[in-house]
C-alpha cells in the first residue's frame, strides 16, 4: 500500500496547523473525505441533482436512479440487500428509528431492555426514553474487565427471560476493543431477544458482512468512512423491517392517502419520509468505493500495525495508562496520563498539530464507572502514517514535561 | 492600575515569548499553579461553569463595594486561563466588570489557540463572572 499516493487523495490532510503539518487523529469522531467522495457529490450537484421519487421529469428520473444505485451500492458494500438498507442521517438516526418503532410494541410493557456500560449516548438514550415510555427495565450489561462484555451474565439474563431487546455496539468507541458479535448474536435467536447493533466504529475498520453475523439491526454512518456527514444506513432483517411501525411520517413513505387511511410504500422508502440526503448517498456510495479499491486486506494490516505500535509506544511512557490494555483494537486507542486533565493533554497535542479528541467521548456512565473525568483517545484512519504516531508519542512525552509530571 | 492597565501588562508579559507556544504555555500553567486552590468543599456543584470541557468552579465574593473571586479547576491549563482573567477582574467595581472586554486574550493570541468547545468554555466563566457581580450588587445596595 502507497501511504503517499492514499494521502495525495485528501486535499485537507496536506494543510498545516499551527504551523505544523496537521497529525489527524480524530477520526473516531470523523474521517475525512478523498476527491473520489468530494468530486462524485460535485458532479452530481452540477449535473443529476433534482429531488427524487416524484417527479416525472428527466432529471428526477436520473436523480432516482442514481440515489437507488447508491442503495445498491452501500447493501453491497455490508453484504445485505437493497430493500433491507434504509438511508437515515447517520447513526444515531438509525438506532432511534429503531427504538422509536418499538413504543407501539404492546408486547415490551412491563419487560427488560439490554445495553451494555460502554454503549455511547446515541446508542444509551433512545432506549433509556423506550423504557420510560413502556414502563420497562433496563438492564446494563457489565464488562469482565475493560472493554470485554461478561456474555454469561448476559446469556444468564436471556435464560431469566423477559428481554426484549439487547442493544449493543459492535466496537467501543472509548475502548476500540469489539464485541462477541456472532455469539451474542446466537444466544439472542436462542432466546428470542431481538438485537440492535451500533456500528458505527467498525464499519471504517474491517469488512462487514451483516448477514452472517446473525445479528436484526445494525447502523452506521458515512462520515467515519470518509463520507460525508448528514448520511447513515440502517440495514435490518427483512422480515423485522416488514414489522416496524414507521417513526417519522411524511412525504414519499406512501403509496395512497387519504384522511382515514393510509397505506404505506414498500420497505425501505416506508421508512424514508421527506426528502432524503440525497447528495449525501451519492457520496456514501463513492465512500465505499474509495475503500474498496484500497482493499481489506491492505487497510487492515496497516491500521493494525499503526495501532500495535501506538499502544506500545503510549504503554512505555511513564505514567501513561493505556485502557483496555493487550485487547485487540479496532481504531480508537485511548490513555491517561497520570495527574493529567484530558483537556490539558488534548491543548499541547493541538498545539504540536496534532488532532486527537479529549472528554468523555459522549459516554458519561462509562466515565464514572472508570472514574475518570474523560480520556484522551487517538483514532487512526487508513491515511495516518508511523510517523504520524511518533508524533504523538512525542507531543505527549512535550506535554509531560511541560505539565511538570 | 486600572483594568486597562492590568490588560497591557499581561500583553506585554506575553510578547517576551514572542511566537514560542511552549513558553507561552508553562506560563500560563505556572500561572494555573500558583493560583490559591478553592477548599473542597466549596467546589461544589452549584459553583460549576457550565459549558467548560474541564470543570471549573468559580466563587465571588462582596468586599467593600468591590467585587473578588477566586476559582480552581481539575484541568491546570483552564486553571491558567482563570487565573489570567481573574487577575484583570478581581477587586473591581461591579460596572467596570460588566464593561470590560477580553479582544486581550485575541493579541496574546490565547483565544485562537483554544477550540470553539473551550473557547465557549471561557466565555461561559466570564459570563458568569459578569452576571455574579451584577447580582453580588443588587444584593448588597438593597440592604443599604
Amino acid at each position: 500500500m502507497d501511504i503517499q499516493a492514499i494521502r495525495a487523495q485528501f486535499p485537507i490532510l496536506q494543510q498545516s496547523v499551527n504551523g505544523k503539518p496537521l497529525v489527524y487523529l480524530d477520526n473516531g469522531a470523523s474521517a475525512q473525505k478523498p476527491s473520489l467522495v468530494i468530486d462524485a457529490i460535485k458532479s452530481f450537484s452540477e449535473t443529476s441533482y433534482a429531488n427524487i421519487h416524484r417527479g416525472v421529469h428527466t432529471l428526477s428520473q436520473q436523480a432516482t436512479l442514481k440515489y437507488e444505485g447508491s442503495r445498491s451500492r452501500v447493501a453491497n458494500f455490508i453484504g445485505g440487500s437493497p430493500d433491507e438498507l434504509i438511508f437515515t442521517s447517520g447513526t444515531t438516526a438509525g438506532l432511534n428509528m429503531i427504538a422509536g418503532a418499538f413504543r407501539s410494541r404492546d408486547d415490551f410493557r412491563g419487560g427488560k431492555i439490554m445495553v451494555t456500560s460502554m454503549e455511547h449516548h446515541s446508542n444509551l438514550l433512545p432506549w433509556i426514553a423506550l423504557v420510560k415510555f413502556l414502563g420497562a427495565t433496563l438492564l446494563v450489561a457489565p464488562s469482565l474487565k475493560e472493554g470485554q462484555l461478561d456474555v454469561e451474565w448476559i446469556e444468564k439474563e436471556f435464560q431469566k427471560g423477559g428481554v426484549h431487546v439487547f442493544a449493543f455496539t459492535h466496537v467501543s468507541n472509548v475502548f476500540g476493543t469489539h464485541s462477541p458479535i456472532e455469539k451474542i448474536a446466537f444466544l439472542a435467536q436462542k432466546y428470542g431477544v431481538v438485537t440492535v447493533v451500533d456500528g458505527a466504529q467498525f464499519v471504517p475498520h474491517r469488512k462487514l458482512d451483516v448477514r452472517s453475523l446473525g445479528v436484526d439491526f445494525y447502523s452506521f454512518g458515512a462520515h467515519k468512512m470518509y463520507g460525508p456527514a448528514g448520511v447513515g444506513a440502517l440495514w435490518g432483517k427483512k422480515e423485522l423491517l416488514g414489522l416496524l411501525e414507521p417513526w417519522q411520517w411524511g412525504g414519499g413513505m406512501i403509496q395512497r392517502v387519504s384522511l382515514d387511511n393510509i397505506v404505506l410504500a414498500d420497505v425501505p422508502q416506508r421508512f424514508e419520509a421527506g426528502t432524503p440526503p440525497i447528495e449525501g448517498a451519492i457520496g456514501f456510495a463513492a465512500a465505499c468505493d474509495f475503500i474498496e479499491s484500497v482493499g481489506w486486506a491492505d487497510i487492515g494490516l496497516h491500521e493494525d500495525l499503526l495501532m500495535s505500535l501506538a499502544e506500545q509506544e503510549l504503554a512505555n511512557i511513564q505514567g501513561v495508562r493505556v485502557l483496555a490494555p493487550g485487547e485487540a483494537k479496532f481504531g480508537v486507542i485511548s490513555f491517561v496520563l497520570n495527574g493529567a486533565h484530558p483537556y490539558d493533554v488534548g491543548t499541547i497535542l493541538d498545539q504540536m498539530g496534532v488532532a486527537v479528541r479529549t472528554g468523555h467521548h459522549c459516554c458519561q456512565p462509562l466515565m464514572d464507572e472508570l472514574g475518570l473525568p474523560g480520556t484522551i483517545r487517538a483514532g487512526f484512519a487508513l491515511y495516518n502514517t508511523v510517523e504520524e504516531v511518533e508524533k504523538l508519542v512525542y507531543g505527549v512525552k512535550k506535554a509531560i514535561k511541560l505539565l511538570g509530571l | 492600575m486600572t483594568l486597562f492597565e492590568v490588560q497591557q501588562e499581561i500583553i506585554e508579559e506575553f510578547a517576551l515569548f514572542g511566537d514560542d507556544w511552549e513558553q507561552k504555555y508553562e506560563h500560563l500553567i505556572q500561572m494555573g499553579k500558583d493560583l490559591t486552590p478553592l477548599l473542597e468543599a466549596e467546589k461544589s456543584d452549584e459553583k460549576l461553569i457550565k459549558g467548560c470541557q474541564s470543570k471549573v468552579w468559580l466563587q465571588s465574593e462582596w468586599k467593600d463595594s468591590l467585587v473578588y473571586f477566586r476559582a480552581d479547576s481539575d484541568a491546570i491549563i483552564a486553571k491558567g486561563i482563570v487565573a489570567l482573567v481573574i487577575r484583570v477582574l478581581n477587586g473591581r467595581t461591579s460596572s467596570e466588570i460588566s464593561s470590560s472586554d477580553f479582544e486581550f486574550l485575541n493579541t496574546i493570541g490565547l483565544t485562537s489557540h483554544l477550540s470553539p468547545t473551550r473557547a465557549n468554555g471561557l466565555l461561559s466563566m466570564i459570563r458568569q463572572m459578569k452576571l455574579d457581580a451584577s447580582v453580588l450588587e443588587a444584593h448588597y445596595s438593597q440592604r443599604k
